[in-house]
């Protein structure tokens, strides 16, 4: 059995929503697939990211 | 930032740009559909019957008769359902599609999607797929995962 994850939860990893520990506990050993929703998900967020919502761009 | 940004627009795989176009299609397709569905379907709404199974639903729905209850159907119909009932604005909810899309991979027998959306849980609780939906907060506080668990 494979799994893919809604787009949201890879935002709560990012944002600290859902621990890392949380996160390794539940998917350690779970085969993970993404989908290509997913994959347009986060590149359209990419896209879309500024200088006011997307923190790293104050490095 | 910015400049990275426009930097990588430029470089992104031109599948993407299609894709992008194609969500944007399917998308307005998606919403067509729902408006259809208002003029043909609502003025007979308060006599259907059970929606998963009006012919006049799965017809919105783009479906025949007899397909199985897939997540995706099952979630599409709870969508019109509420546009009916609770005159819900399906053009205010862009994520409604591509929710409609992931659970569309549900057709393979081998994937389980995991989400945190409890109403979407909700949503295909009556697809024959909703055995392969878990929300994240119960998966998460389950015993760790061991194979073949």
């Amino acid at each position: 059995m494979r799994y893919f994850l809604d787009t949201q939860l890879y935002s709560y990893l990012a944002n600290g929503t859902i621990a890392p520990a949380e996160w390794r506990a539940a998917l350690t050993g779970r085969e993970l697939w993404l989908s290509p929703v997913t994959v347009y998900e986060l590149l359209e967020g990419l896209l879309k990211a500024n200088v006011h919502t997307f923190p790293i761009s104050a490095s | 930032m910015r400049r990275w940004l426009q930097a990588a627009g430029g470089e992104l795989p031109a599948d993407f740009h299609d894709f992008r176009r194609n969500i944007a299609a399917g998308r307005a397709d998606f919403l067509a559909a729902i408006r259809r569905f208002l003029a043909r379907a609502l003025p007979r709404y308060h006599r259907a019957a059970d929606p998963l199974f009006s012919a006049d639903w799965q017809k919105a729905a783009g479906r025949t008769p007899g397909e199985h209850l897939d997540a995706a159907f099952v979630f599409h119909t709870a969508v019109l359902e509420r546009v009916a009932r609770i005159r819900y604005n399906a053009e205010k909810h862009p994520s409604d599609y591509l929710d409609y899309l992931q659970l569309r991979y549900l057709n393979d027998e081998d994937l389980s999607f995991l989400t945190a959306d409890r109403k979407l849980v909700i949503m295909t609780q009556r697809s024959l797929e909703s055995d392969r939906i878990y929300l994240w907060s119960e998966l998460a506080n389950r015993e760790p995962f061991r194979h073949g668990g």
